[in-house]
């Protein structure tokens, strides 16, 4: 059990169970579990008294990693990289603390130099302190395998940290290759210690567009780009040669980053509510689609920065940001978050302003507001 | 244990950042070796797949992550499929998984 056991950080109270600890639960423990019948309340107790073993874990693991103090001065950017050598165990090696030399691990450089620039963006762009707004350490892990005999073709936020597959290089290169992916994955951390969008039906999609928004805005950042230089892809060149497709999705244009039969086909993203995807909302269905109907929010953004010009980040960003923050809730749907960010942009910029006239304009040209 | 080669698998993956359902993997085991269409019929005893709840709780407030369905049909029709993430499956389920996608075909 030991040898299998995660290293995982305190977070919020769990949303979905009202777990105090978000734990891994181990294979044979999660047969008796199974087998004993109330699994819920049974997972339950056995997160927290694994969430306990864990904090000791860390603590081992703190005192490996030097002087890292419980609290962080403003602006201190601290990134954690470990490798899972093709394995799932969590976090994995430590392979580089933040000030560490460059090592030659592509996907380790990436992972380190990638959260850096979201850090850099957040804090400068937004003065945000880390995702949680309170100096969080920034943790990755690369090289990660789900399956030890299967590549990971993902990147995922697990609720404390980042983790990165090699990809299997036939549809995709490394997930650390592109800077808006990273951010998209820190993103939803963000999201998380903000307005917790549930993630399933339309404020997960919601969840899934802060994280698209917010990725594409940093690589906008990074590369000093107007609204209309940018490219609004997510995943622009992490798909192999071989995929009929540019990128995993479009905010300006949702349904046309790929076409290819090992992705399911067409990419199935809607940019109209008109075209809004009902799908089931279990995990089979992506929990009501929250990766397709992102589209819809996606180009809401993209129609606000492309209306006010210039770079996205200091008006439309910002007002996203603001709603983000302060106004959207665990359950908005597409049309309360609408709301919220015609809110914001009267606040941040007046009502009669052409931000707030933008923002609404935006919601009704993708049929979310009338 | 009698082997009973006319079970179907059928696995589907959904979630994940680039948010695609690839096609899913089948798996009939009539076609197999009689020691792997064994390995499978132990495997769902190990698992007691047909106990198993349609979804098993995943951890924390994760984004992104791979979601998988296994639905196994036996000879008789009874029908059973499990939704779970990876990490909250057994050894079992997750060698089920492993032996699916390893035999069977898109």
């Amino acid at each position: 059990m030991k040898s299998k056991m995660p290293i995982a950080r305190r977070v919020r109270p769990d949303v979905h169970t009202g777990c105090p600890f978000c734990t891994i639960i181990p294979a044979h423990m999660m047969r008796g579990l199974v087998r004993s019948g109330d699994d819920k309340r049974s997972s339950c107790a056995l997160s927290t008294l694994l969430g306990s073993q864990q904090l000791r874990g860390q603590r081992t693991m703190l005192g490996v990693l030097g002087a890292v103090s419980l609290m962080t001065p403003a602006g201190v950017k601290r990134r954690t990289i470990y490798d899972a050598q093709k394995a799932s165990e969590l976090p994995g090696v430590l392979v580089r603390g933040e000030g560490g030399a460059k090592g030659k691990d592509r996907m380790v450089n990436e992972a380190y130099d990638h959260a850096g620039v979201v850090y850099d963006f957040f804090s400068k762009v937004y003065g945000r302190n880390s995702i949680d707004d309170r100096g969080m350490r920034l943790d990755a892990t690369v090289h990660f395998r789900q399956d030890p005999t299967e590549s990971f073709d993902n990147a995922f936020w697990n609720g404390t940290q980042m983790i990165y597959g090699d990809g299997d290089g036939e549809t995709f290169i490394r997930f650390t290759k592109c800077l808006e992916v990273i951010a998209h994955e820190l993103t939803h951390g963000i999201t998380q210690y903000e307005a917790g969008l549930k993630y399933h039906g339309q404020s997960g999609a919601l969840n899934e567009s802060f994280s698209d928004v917010f990725g594409s805005l940093v690589k906008q950042w990074k590369k000093k780009q107007t609204a209309a230089k940018a490219d609004w892809l997510i995943g622009a060149g992490m798909l192999s040669k071989s995929v009929n497709g540019i990128a995993l999705r479009s905010l300006k244009e949702p349904g046309s980053a790929y076409d290819d039969e090992r992705f399911g086909g067409k990419d199935p993203q809607p940019g109209h509510m008109k075209d809004y995807l009902k799908l089931p909302d279990t995990r089979p269905g992506d929990n009501g689609g929250v990766h397709i109907n992102s589209g819809i929010p996606n180009r809401a953004f993209y129609l606000v920065a492309h209306q006010l010009g210039g770079y996205a980040w200091e008006r439309a960003g910002k007002i996203w940001y603001d709603a983000l923050c302060n106004r959207i809730r665990a359950d908005s749907t597409f049309k309360t978050a609408a709301k919220a960010t015609i809110d914001s942009a009267s606040s941040l910029f007046g009502d009669a302003s052409a931000e707030c006239k933008a923002v609404k304009a935006a919601w009704k040209k993708v049929g979310v507001l009338s | 244990m009698t082997t009973n080669k006319s079970v179907k698998f059928t696995l589907m993956r959904s979630g994940g950042v680039a948010g695609i359902r690839p096609p899913s993997i089948v798996l009939v085991a009539s076609g197999l070796p009689d020691d792997v269409a064994q390995r499978l019929e132990q495997l769902l005893e190990e698992a007691a797949f047909f106990e198993l709840p349609s979804e098993l709780p995943e951890r924390g407030p994760s984004a992104d992550n791979f979601q998988y369905s296994l639905e196994v049909r036996r000879a008789d029709g009874r029908t059973h499929t499990v939704t779970f993430a990876e990490a909250s499956a057994g050894e079992a389920l997750r060698e089920l998984k492993r032996l699916v996608r390893e035999y069977g075909q898109r």
